[in-house]
């Protein structure tokens, strides 16, 4: 607790950890996609900006309350993942990574080109409503509402999906209703985090959100261990905060940045805490540091 | 005039194919949406500059230094990092293969700064005109040159044994291996033959287009990619039908005022023919077997 | 094309029910193969109805267009006298037709229990709301289904195995889960294809007792397999499809010393 407040009291410390709550917010929702119903989608960023947008709009023209225009953009952004994956949650795999991606080109060039969104300037003057602890909050919510969906009947619906969509549709999955239900859902937490961004940097335009936003959040995911919460929350960290840590090395950043994603991956293709059981570990963990009777067996 | 945006349309579709070539062919043997080719393009376009703005060469010797440059880069790139990840999860290769694209990306950047570089001029600006088309000589030589190359690439994967050898493995890896082909040459040569067609199509845009920065490869890579899923992924006529289809439509797309959307054009051309023909407009249907 | 040894012919005492299930010339083809040809079938309730047939000869095809994966050419596929013909498969398993596949197609990085427990999507109702919200009417849910997933794998003998992933059970035990993931979804049907492949002598006896089990739930089973012991002492009726169309059809020892089926089986090598 201590330590916490030392760092809301520090202003730089503050906004690298609330950016990193807002991303993970993001991550989350499309671990949901991706690592539990096993649908790849490579333009996520894009549902970030439209909630983003979305709420943006809502606080400088309507002047709604920012809790308000938060959830509409969340639910903006769901809707908007409805409409594109009914159509594309047919198409499997690599080909649905490259419709989403070109869903969310598409996204970008719109914004650009509406006058509403102030176009490529983007939007500017967007009063500063997110604070550490609206993120905080809503992050541990996230995690509540991801770990109850995933131990659910519906959570099981999408694993079967991801597992075997056959198999799961003769065992009486509706596999594409549950896709969409499950793109959406992710949609929504790309949605809130977009909101919280936009209230967050006050400014925002098209160019935060392209592709390659959308590959960075597929990082966090994958690098963490896809369909692993914990995993998601560990790569988001890892992954936000190692520029920050690589600021000495200056210019090479980006360099190293790169090289250590790929080393990730040969090292690690499941990702930091993928196919690891916390709570296996974490018996075993307590097991290893009761007393000595206790130790047999042990890899 | 129509007939003009047409000719400019199949200029700049013969480069994306010539791009697209290089995604299609991995995909078909490994089912990799190879990222970091756009990278290799980009490279190429570099070296072709250097050659040609420093050591003075000339164009045709410009290209085929890009090529020896790129070849032993990608199958470079394929050893490091896709051939550990070839049995792991089908998004680790990808997420590996972002990470060479970064890193090459901002290699260049280091190297060569940030800002786009002009093309010193080799090929005079002779116009040809036929009737109601103009042909300027840099377009007759992408085109001529775009087909040169790719009928080249229909013979090597038609006759020769490495070609053949490259689509047994597309068909069926696993029987290939059992067959006694040497699947990892053949993926190492399917690499090679990729990244010298996007060297040439690096060093052919930076002619047409006058400007080569470090970033150029991650637009042009996409659409590319979009090219070669449009036509029918892993399919070779396929992947040059998707980049005439794209760069026509694209020039046509600004010709009547879509000019701000024009990035957005391919991506919207691919959803739609992936929603009405989801494996491309030349791809197999998939028959899934139960 | 009339087709010899159809098993249309029935009894007299059965005329008078409906059979749960029938194929009214149910024909399919891939490409320029005749997978099934004209294809007519019907399985009483409550029986033992196996469809054997060499390799290749359109048994799982027949499967695949029952349970809703393949749509047929042309012909009609009737359960309970509703007509399912290209219907989505998971509303026939809705309606009560379950299966289990030929190449395991279990959910692999699952635990035998979630196998179980997805089995039972299709008898409960709590969705993404009742997920988030855990109303006791969804605790309640669970509870059954919890209870349901147990007593199926109780049926095959997992239960010890219950928390084990499934992909690392043994091969056996994989075909069993199979089958208990079928079974919980209370078919009134179910298909079984090849479920003795791969199996040892005593593994396929367990199978026996398995079988005899569902068919004493009530449960229809419809069969595919290539252990002609194993079919023989269990059906009460053996339809043989040869190059995707019925060559024969009755009771096991009709079938057994039916010249046709001697004919394909001998005239191709007995695989
Ligand atoms: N999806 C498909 N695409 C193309 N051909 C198919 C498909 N499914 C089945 N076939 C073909 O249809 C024929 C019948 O196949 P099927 O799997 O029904 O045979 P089977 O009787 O189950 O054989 P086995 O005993 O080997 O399992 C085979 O020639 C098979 O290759
Ligand atoms: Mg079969």
């Amino acid at each position: 607790m201590e330590f916490l407040l030392d760092i809301i009291n520090n202003p730089y410390y503050e906004q690298v950890l609330t950016m990193m709550g807002i991303y993970l917010i993001a991550a989350l929702g499309l671990n949901l996609i991706t690592g539990y119903t096993g649908q790849f989608s490579f333009g996520h960023a894009a549902f970030m900006s439209i909630g983003a947008y979305s709420s943006a709009l809502m606080t400088l023209k309507m002047h709604t309350p920012f809790l308000v225009n938060l959830l509409a953009g969340g639910l903006i952004a769901a809707f908007c993942g409805i409409l594109l994956a009914f159509p594309s949650m047919r198409l499997t795999g690599d080909y649905l990574g490259i419709t989403t991606l070109g869903f969310g080109e598409i996204v970008r060039v719109l914004f650009i080109n509406m006058e509403i969104t102030g176009g490529a300037i983007g939007l500017a003057g967007i009063p500063k409503e997110t604070d550490f602890v609206t993120v905080f909050v809503l992050v541990i919510l996230s995690v509540w509402g991801l770990y109850r969906i995933v131990n659910s009947r519906f959570g099981r619906a999408l694993a079967a999906i991801r597992e075997d969509e056959i198999a799961a549709e003769t065992m009486g999955v509706n596999a594409l209703m549950y896709k969409v239900e499950s793109f959406s859902i992710g949609c929504f937490l790309a949605g809130i985090s977009g909101g919280l961004y936009a209230h967050s940097l006050q400014y925002i335009n098209p160019s935060d959100f392209g592709f390659a936003k959308s590959f960075e959040l597929l990082n966090f995911v994958v690098i963490g261990g896809l369909g692993s919460i914990p995993g998601t929350v560990l790569g988001t960290a890892v992954l936000s905060l190692a520029p920050e840590f690589l600021r000495f090395v200056k210019e090479y950043r980006m360099l190293i940045y790169g090289a250590l994603m790929v080393a990730m991956m040969v090292f690690r293709p499941n990702g930091i805490l993928g196919g690891v059981n916390l709570g296996d570990l974490f018996r075993r963990l307590k097991r290893r540091t009761k007393p000595p009777a206790a130790a047999s067996g042990g890899a | 005039m129509y007939l003009q945006q047409l000719v400019n349309g199949l200029t700049l579709g013969s480069t994306y194919a010539l791009i697209a070539l290089g995604y299609t062919m991995v995909y078909g043997i490994i089912q990799l949406i190879n990222f970091a080719h756009g990278e290799v393009y980009m490279i190429g376009a570099f070296v072709g500059l250097i050659m040609v703005a420093v050591y003075k060469v000339n164009f045709f010797l410009a290209m085929l230094a890009a090529m020896a440059v790129c070849v032993p880069l990608a199958v470079l790139i394929e050893r490091v990092a896709y051939r550990p990840l070839r049995r792991s999860t089908r998004l680790a290769p990808l997420i590996s293969a972002i990470g060479v694209s970064i890193f090459l990306q901002t290699l260049v950047t280091l190297m060569e700064g940030p800002n786009p570089k002009g093309f010193p001029q080799v090929i005079e600006d002779t116009v040809y005109v036929f009737g109601p088309v103009q042909f300027s000589k840099v377009q007759v030589i992408i085109l001529v040159l775009a087909a040169l190359l790719m009928l080249l690439l229909q013979y090597t994967v038609k006759y020769t044994r490495m070609g053949k050898a490259m689509r047994a493995t597309s068909e069926d890896y696993e029987t290939a291996s059992l067959m006694g082909i040497n699947v990892n040459r053949v993926i190492s040569f399917t690499f090679a033959l990729g990244a010298a067609l996007a060297a040439a199509g690096g060093v052919l845009v930076g002619m047409y287009f006058n400007s080569i920065y470090p970033l150029m490869g991650v637009t042009v890579g996409l659409k590319s990619f979009c090219a070669a899923v449009l036509g029918g992924i892993g399919s070779i006529p396929g992947a040059v039908l998707g980049g005439m289809f794209l760069g026509v439509a694209e020039v046509f797309g600004v010709a009547v005022g879509f000019d701000t959307y024009r990035d957005a054009i391919a991506f919207g051309l691919l959803i739609l023919v992936l929603l009405f023909k989801p494996t491309g407009l030349l791809g197999m249907p998939i028959q899934r077997k139960v | 094309m009339p087709v010899s040894g159809q098993p249309a012919k029935m009894t007299g005492e059965c005329r008078s029910m409906q059979p749960l299930l029938k194929l009214e010339q149910v024909s399919i083809n891939f490409g320029g193969l005749a997978a099934l040809e004209s294809v007519d079938i019907q399985v009483e309730r409550g029986k033992i109805f196996s469809l054997i047939g060499p390799n290749g000869a359109g048994k799982s095809t027949v499967f695949n267009i029952i349970s809703g994966i393949y749509r047929p050419a042309s012909g009609r596929v009737l359960f309970k006298n509703i007509d399912i013909t290209g219907r989505k498969p998971y509303l026939i398993t809705d309606l009560g037709i379950t299966r289990t596949f030929q190449n395991i197609r279990l959910f692999k990085n699952l635990t035998v229990l979630d196998n179980a427990r997805i089995g039972c999507h299709t008898r409960s109702r709590a969705g993404f709301i009742g997920a988030l919200g855990r109303f006791k009417k969804v605790r309640e849910e669970e509870g059954l289904i919890r209870g349901r997933a147990m007593e199926v794998l109780e049926v095959v003998g997992l239960t010890e195995k219950s928390n084990v992933l499934a992909k690392n059970l043994a091969y056996g035990d994989q075909r069993k889960l199979e089958i208990a993931r079928a079974l919980a979804s209370s078919p009134e049907l179910i298909l079984l294809d090849e479920p003795a492949a791969g199996m040892n002598v005593l593994e396929k006896q367990g199978l026996v007792d398995v079988i005899e089990k569902i068919r004493g739930m009530g449960i229809t089973v419809m069969l595919v397999e290539h252990d002609m012991k194993f079919v023989m002492s269990i059906s009460d009726y053996v339809a043989v499809l040869n190059y995707g169309m019925l060559i024969a059809g009755g009771s096991p020892d009709q079938v057994q010393n039916n010249p046709a089926v001697i004919e394909a089986y001998l005239g191709r090598e007995v695989g």
